[in-house]
């Protein structure tokens, strides 16, 4: 499979792979910690399955948005070492070329009369 | 890690590791312990967050897989490299299905008749399981910690699960240390008065006042009983929540308010919750009121005694103590626990739960025969339906080899063939779910057990389960042979439109399917014929008396506060006043009457000179009656004297006995003048001999029954028996009015035709021929369809043979012939396993058969009889039809 570096070429992402990486912007953090991440920033919006979480995080780890770090060193859960993710130039690209699209999306709806309340009640109207 | 933790994390380990085949070990492991933490998580924050997140959970790994997670992507396509959207599994199943649905819709017939067909025999099979599962598997609703629950039984080596006096009850809870706390609970069918002046029969318990407390049942409204009840008299009365809603409009102010019961005013103090179920099995209870009668009488066993296992006390223990309880009982009441060494009388401590299973019946009997008859039904119907799939998917011989040939794989089709089927088996068992209802209301209206209907069978989780279990079972099951039969054709032939030869293979699948057919069809039509000719016989069966022309009036005076005396003169009134109303030819008095379901019964008699076997009970059932009561009802008295006015309280004692009685105790003895001690010092004398008269039950074996004269057995609840040469039911009214003329203020039990009463008594065995004879022709209809689209579809494939037969010479009558033989031949296949079905079962029947022999001759020829018309007429059209062939058509063909 051929690797992208045209950050476009990933547009549009899916919801849960832009939270993610909105989640690794500042910090590396394992699975658990993403998907309580999107969970809190989201207030509850995005619940993320735990294997639809790795799947994403999979994906954009072979597509380069993504890639392993090394566990901080004050880490000690006990249990076996815990895989961290960083992201990537790339997926910062990417995730910057994707709020940027959604931004200008957002301009675009504001734009037009799709969310007044009286339009809404016209749609309706004509359609019954 | 707790258990249940484990339990999920290895759950979700083993569902990633099958579902996500693209993803290493390690990610697997990784994703396994994050699961594991969020869980941790999700349950903290409560039940309801914790069933959210596995939810979720569950979605996520199941659109994983379907994203790619389970084979991986198609990369193979075209030059695109990125990942396509949609892919294998939730692809394929969903292109499965609509295709399913598509080509369904093209032949509704088929599926009407199939999804029908199905959707009934899984309905019939969950109304059983739902029955079962109330019984036997559902713990009683409402009960704090049912598991704690035991049940104390009295018990002699031939009734070792026993009722219980009250006195001894009460022992029992003042010498117990191993359980915290005990219950008394009678149960019984009580008549309520309504707002029109007529009464209803429901079921009801009678209890210790400590009843709902013990249970630790929440009420709906009000409060259970207190032990102050009992002292004020005990009428107060806990209301069901039925009683409450229909009968009094759920009326909110209820508490306070009176009740007729059983011709007395209760107060009602409380309401129980909505399907509170009696101790003894689902039956709705919508009447409980605190126990008074009886209390002191300690040869009054009755009751069923529950208790709550203290905490760390095993069963054992409780069985060690209760075991010494029975040796100080017996010390302390030698007459009734310790009469003599053969016939002593213990206790036992079950678990409520294990008590349930009927212990005379071995557990794996009530299992096994409920276990065939659901698989009865079940094969009946799957053969039938996977039949006409089978014949359907050889019909798509053609379409299905242009897929193959096009590169769809063998596991491909039959993923195809399979996702069809389960179509129709999914279709048919939510309509199956949601007809229980329905059918359930049928077998609730028939409930024989009841002498009130109401009751409750529900669909819950464990009902569900059942029911999926079997329609994706018998889906993937009778859904695969079709499947696997058709999806590697012989693609030449096929795609030539040829039709492969068909050589007729006895024990082909086909054959055995519609053997399986037969067979479960011929268990059916044999099982309904001997019941119906059981239910004939019933009516043939000499009665002992006469119930036509007789009305019956059951009153209880003992409310009125008549006194002995009184309640004499009030019932010697009554009976003069009936005998002068016009048409009547002759009055009675009885406390029971016959086949009324019940009677009294007197245990541990002495008949004069009888030596009882080692454990061995003897008991009788006795009625009270008024001299002439035997001539009245036409029962015959076969020796000695009818009770005159002479046997009176200050006489000696008599009684009369019937056959049986005289035939068990003194065989080959008159009987006349023989002595039966009751137990308690007093005696009988016999002086008369009366033909027998079933009391109890219409079955094959009366019991020992006595007689005796309600002058010295005064009693005041008596049923009032008049004859008259016109209308009953007119005498009936005149009969209540005669009755409020003497006294408006006494309420009437129970006012019915003594005939109604006696033809209730076949009722069990009406309601089961009905079923199964409805459930015979069910079978019938379906075995029939069977074989004719066998035999139709083997003679479509045959048309050029037989062409060429009529071209040579052959006579239409001779190939007619030929085709309807091959449908018998095929019948025979069933025939034959069915019969040895029933043969086997027949020990079983004779049980439930009025003194039949289940392996009457007449009865399996007419079966067979029946069945072998059935498979002529079906297979007539399709050999009617050979015969027409037309040769010119079939020449050409060739």
């Amino acid at each position: 499979m051929t690797r992208s570096t045209d950050p476009d070429g990933f547009l549009p992402l899916a919801p849960h792979s832009f939270q993610i990486l909105l989640s690794l912007l500042e910090r590396k953090l394992h699975g658990y910690s993403i998907i309580q991440d999107v969970e809190e920033r989201t207030r509850g919006e995005m619940r993320l399955g735990t294997s639809t979480a790795y799947a994403a995080i999979k994906r954009m780890v072979e597509d380069g948005l993504l890639e392993q770090a090394e566990p901080p060193g004050e880490e000690s859960s006990g249990g076996p070492p815990r895989r961290y993710y960083r992201i990537t130039d790339l997926g910062r690209k990417v995730a910057r070329a994707e709020g940027l699209r959604i931004t200008r999306l957002q301009r675009m709806v504001a734009g037009t009369s799709l969310l007044d309340p009286a339009s809404t009640v016209e749609t309706k109207e004509a359609k019954s | 890690m707790t258990r249940r933790e484990a339990v999920s994390t290895r759950l979700y380990s083993v569902l990633a590791r099958a579902l996500l085949r693209t993803w290493d070990a390690s990610l697997i492991e990784e994703a396994t312990d994050t699961f594991r933490e969020l869980e941790r998580d999700a349950r903290r924050r409560g039940r309801k967050a914790h069933l959210a997140f596995l939810a979720t959970e569950i979605r996520s790994l199941l659109s994983t897989a379907a994203r790619g997670g389970w084979r991986g992507p198609h990369t193979s396509l075209g030059p695109r490299t990125s990942r396509p959207r949609v892919s294998t599994l939730a692809g394929t199943v969903g292109q499965d299905l609509r295709y399913a649905v598509r080509n369904l819709a093209r032949s509704p017939g088929m599926v009407i008749v199939t999804v029908l067909s199905l959707a009934l025999a899984i309905g019939v099979s969950t109304v059983v399981f739902s029955v079962v599962n109330a019984v036997l598997l559902r713990p009683m609703p409402y009960v704090a910690n049912p598991e704690e629950l035991v049940r104390v039984f009295s018990s002699t080596p031939r009734y070792p699960r026993g009722p219980n006096s009250y006195p001894d009850f009460e022992d029992y809870r003042s010498m117990s240390r191993t359980l915290d706390d005990m219950a008394a609970v009678g149960s019984r069918s009580f008549s309520v008065g309504d707002v029109s002046g007529g009464t209803r029969q429901v079921w009801g318990h009678v209890v210790s006042p400590n009843y709902f407390q013990f249970l630790g049942i929440p009420l709906a409204m009000g409060r259970g009983f207190l032990p102050e009840d009992v002292d004020a008299g005990g009428r107060v009365v806990v209301i069901g929540h039925n009683t409450w809603q229909q009968e009094l409009g759920g009326d909110p102010n209820v508490l306070g308010k009176t009740l007729p019961l059983d011709g007395h005013a209760y107060t009602v103090v409380g309401v129980g919750p909505p399907g509170m179920v009696s101790v003894d099995g689902p039956l709705l209870v919508e009447i409980t009121v605190p126990l008074v009668e009886h209390r002191d009488h300690r040869g009054r066993q009755s009751l069923t005694v529950l208790g709550r296992l203290r905490e760390g006390v095993g069963l054992r223990q409780a069985q060690a103590e209760f075991d010494v309880i029975a040796g100080h009982l017996a010390e302390a009441y030698p007459e009734l626990w310790a009469r003599d060494a053969r016939d002593r009388r213990g206790l036992t401590v079950l678990r409520e739960r294990d008590a349930r299973i009927p212990n005379d019946t071995p557990v794996a009997a009530v299992f096994g025969g409920i276990a065939a008859l659901v698989g009865l039904i079940m094969l009946i119907a799957c053969s039938n339906v996977a039949n006409l799939l089978l014949t359907r998917a050889f019909r798509r011989r053609r379409e299905i080899a242009i897929r193959s040939a096009m590169g769809a794989s063998a596991r491909r089709i039959v993923a195809q063939l399979l996702t069809e089927n389960l179509v129709l088996f999914g279709a048919a068992g939510l309509l199956g779910l949601a007809a229980t209802q329905g059918i359930a209301d049928v077998v609730r209206s028939g409930w024989y057990l009841l002498p009130a209907p109401g009751a409750e069978i529900s669909v819950d989780g464990r009902v569900a389960a059942f029911t999926l279990l079997l329609t994706l079972g018998t889906g993937l099951g009778f859904g695969l042979i079709p499947a696997l039969q058709t999806s590697r054709p012989d693609l030449i032939p096929a795609l030539k439109g040829a039709v492969p030869s068909l050589r007729f293979r006895l024990l082909g699948m086909r054959n055995l399917l519609v053997g399986a057919q037969v067979g479960g069809s011929l268990v059916m039509i044999l099982l309904t014929l001997l019941l119906v000719q059981s239910l004939s016989y019933a009516k043939t069966v000499p009665l002992g008396f006469d119930p036509t022309g007789i009305a019956t009036v059951s009153l209880d005076t003992s409310p009125r506060g008549y006194g002995k005396e009184g309640g004499a003169q009030f019932y010697a009134d009554l009976m003069a006043r009936t005998a002068a109303l016009d048409g009547v030819e002759g009055v009675g008095l009885a406390d029971w009457v016959p086949l009324q379901g019940g009677s009294s019964s007197y245990a541990g008699l002495e008949p004069e000179g009888y030596e009882p076997g080692p454990g061995e009970y003897v008991t009788a059932t006795a009625a009270v009656v008024t001299p002439g009561y035997l001539s009245l009802t036409r029962m015959r008295l076969l020796e000695g004297r009818d009770f005159g006015g002479e046997d009176t309280g200050e006489s000696p004692q008599v009684a009369l006995v019937n056959r049986s009685f005289v035939d068990r105790y003194w065989p080959g003895e008159s009987g006349i003048g023989k002595q039966i001690g009751l137990g308690d010092g007093k005696t009988l004398r016999v002086v008369g001999i009366v033909a027998d008269v079933p009391y109890r039950t219409l079955g094959s074996e009366v019991e020992p029954h006595m007689w005796l004269p309600l002058g010295q057995h005064p009693t005041p609840e008596l049923v009032l028996h008049a004859r008259t040469r016109g209308d009953p039911g007119a005498l009936l009214a005149l009969m209540r009015q005669q009755v409020a003329d003497l006294d408006p203020n006494l309420p009437i039990k129970r006012a019915d035709l003594m005939a109604n009463i006696s033809a209730n008594a076949t009722r069990p065995q009406r309601i089961l021929s009905v079923v199964l004879g409805a459930g015979g022709v069910f079978a019938l209809v379906l075995a029939m369809l069977g074989i004719y689209g066998v035999v139709a579809y083997s003679v479509s494939q045959r048309t050029q043979e037989m062409g060429m037969r009529l071209a040579l010479g052959a006579e239409p009558a001779k190939l007619v012939r030929m085709v309807v033989g091959e449908g018998v031949v095929l019948s025979l296949i069933g025939l034959v396993p069915g019969l040895l079905a029933v043969l086997a079962a027949s020990r079983l029947l004779r049980s439930v058969l009025l003194g039949l022999d289940p392996l009457d001759p007449l009865v399996f020829g007419t079966g067979v009889g029946i069945l072998v018309t059935a498979v002529v007429a079906a297979s007539l059209t399709p050999g009617l039809r050979a015969a027409r062939a037309d040769i010119m058509d079939t020449l050409r063909a060739e």
